[in-house]
């Protein structure tokens, strides 16, 4: 069976200035799957995700979404940003935030920005998701941390995207939200392509299919094959993870 | 305050109404644009187009006295000047990242500069200071016919867009990801902001009217959930600040442009204090 791809990456090489920061990744994701990021600080994480958005341009090599440039495939991807620090005198309500997701649309009014009927409802369902229906006129500043990454993660839902892209979801969020997180996105796994980027690989193993390490190459490894060791040279050090339960499979690790 | 509404109501002088009616107009502009003026945290850039606005009105005094240009008036050189720098401090912000500040200040300074070498060569009675300070006894019918038709442009435009200009200001990189074209945006609010300054030139002045730009919009935010609440109240806040800064400025004969601006900078500091208090109480 060959399965649709969503994200073609081919060859992609980028420096910004001095060394690169990637060199020859070649990735591809397929329709419906949940793949996660990891990898050191510097490794290139955030580049690849730069890249995957359209916002850099790779030195060489062709990097394609649903068939498409990454500047005219974004409006089929959601995205959540890692959490970028916001004006906290800013008046906007949560539901404010969240339909700033319905931006896009086309139509007249959708080209000027003006939001209709089938927006708000839109919202108020991506709300429902991340339960946060009941929070929809308070003001974006008075929610808790994790609640406002919630938020940005129903923003991101509400353009019913068909790819998902959530850069560090679990930053600020306290274990007690952490576990409800997990299995608001576990639902949305089935339903659409999910890439994560997370620095905690306990919490993605028994989410996503594929860990995919990018070091300056992309290196994928299917979350049943994941070992200690593989764990200890993503990140070049010893991580202590957690596992929820299940059996780390003893096999040799080896990126050639 | 009887002797300010006797003004108003006297019908050979036209100018208190004239300065009324450019107050209460200009405000609705000022409260739309000042919002997002506050909420972007562009102020600096403001004060910059602003200040370079001397240069067009000097350069338009001079083609008019000089070249004899006739249909020259200096709000036209104002309208002028003021696209122009804010179509270039815009760009300059967008594209020299590091040097932005530098930039920009010199920018500022070049364009009064200009402005003053073209009231130096201009003959006859041209004073920069009711330009930089406003002088309400200048104001004529046609330049309320302007302020019209300006008001109803950038009001117009700020409500038409006001969901961009809400996503711009609050997150720029998300906007563009949905597909906000966020330059031509960011340069659209600053051609407003241009506009806005050029409404209330002649009330209080290019130099004092980033305050009203400012100030009524930050006391504003203090009340505010939503960003069209803001502009609301900046907008009734703008029309308190002008019709008591006039009133006052008749009353005590005082000029009416740093009234209105320090009426405005005390209820300012009054909220501070204020909610400041009812913080450590």
């Amino acid at each position: 069976m060959t399965q649709k791809a969503v994200i073609e990456v081919r060859n992609v090489s980028f420096a910004f200035q001095g060394p690169p920061v990637l060199e020859n990744v070649d990735l591809t994701i397929h329709d419906r799957e949940s793949v996660c990021i990891v990898g050191p600080n510097g490794g290139g994480k955030t580049t690849l995700l730069r890249l995957l958005l359209g916002q850099l341009r790779p030195a060489s090599g062709d990097i394609r979404i649903f068939g498409k440039s990454p500047q005219a495939a974004r409006l089929q991807i959601g995205y959540m940003p890692q959490r970028a620090e916001y004006d906290p005198m800013f008046p906007v309500t949560v539901m404010d935030v969240v339909l700033m997701g319905r931006l896009g649309q086309p139509g007249f009014l959708g080209r000027i920005g003006w939001y209709g009927s089938a927006d708000r409802r839109a919202a108020l369902e991506a709300l429902a998701q991340v339960h946060l229906e009941k929070e929809a006129r308070r003001p974006f500043a008075a929610l808790s941390g994790g609640q406002r990454q919630r938020v940005l993660i129903a923003r991101a839902l509400c353009s019913q995207p068909e790819l998902l892209i959530l850069d560090e979801p679990m930053a600020n969020v306290d274990s007690l939200v952490e576990r409800r997180l997990f299995d608001e996105l576990r639902q949305l796994a089935g339903r659409m392509t999910l890439v994560l980027v997370s620095h905690d690989l306990g919490f993605v193993t028994n989410l996503v299919e594929r860990v995919i390490c990018i070091n300056r190459q992309a290196v994928s490894h299917p979350t049943s094959q994941l070992t200690a060791e593989i764990i200890r040279d993503m990140y070049g050090g010893d991580v202590s993870v957690v596992r929820h339960g299940d059996v780390v499979c003893h096999k040799e690790h080896t990126h050639d | 305050m009887i002797e300010f509404i006797e003004a108003l109501l006297n019908p050979y002088v036209p100018t208190m109404r004239y300065a009324l009616a450019a107050g209460i107009l200009s405000s609705v502009a000022l409260g739309i644009v000042g919002t997002y003026v506050i909420t972007r945290r562009i102020s600096y850039i403001a004060g910059a187009i602003s200040h370079s606005v001397l240069g067009g009105i000097g350069a338009a005094l001079y083609l008019k006295a000089v070249h004899g240009w006739t249909w020259c008036d200096p709000m036209y050189g104002a309208v002028a000047a003021a696209m122009l720098s804010a179509l270039l401090i815009g760009t300059v912000s967008l594209y020299a990242k590091q040097r932005e500040d530098t930039v920009i200040g010199a920018i500022w300074a070049v364009g009064m500069a200009i402005g003053l070498l073209f009231f130096a060569k201009t003959p006859g009675y041209a004073d920069p200071m009711s330009y930089l300070f406003g002088n309400i006894l200048l104001i004529s019918r046609s330049d309320l016919w302007l302020v019209v038709g300006l008001d109803a442009l950038v009001v117009g435009l700020g409500i038409v867009f006001y969901n961009k200009f809400l996503a711009v200001c609050f997150d720029q990189e998300f906007a563009q990801l949905r597909g906000v074209h966020v330059t031509f945006y960011y340069l659209l609010l600053l051609c407003l902001t241009a506009l806005t300054i050029v409404l209330l030139m002649r009330v209080v002045g290019i130099v004092l009217v980033i305050a009203m730009l400012t100030l009524p919009a930050a006391v504003a935010g203090h009340f505010s959930r939503q960003l069209w609440q803001m502009m609301l109240f900046a907008i009734a806040g703008c029309m308190i600040f002008t019709v008591a800064g006039l009133a006052l400025s008749y009353r005590y004969e005082l000029p009416s442009g740093p009234v209105i601006i320090v009426v405005a900078a005390m209820f300012y500091l009054g909220v501070a204090i204020v909610r400041w208090l009812a913080k450590a109480v």
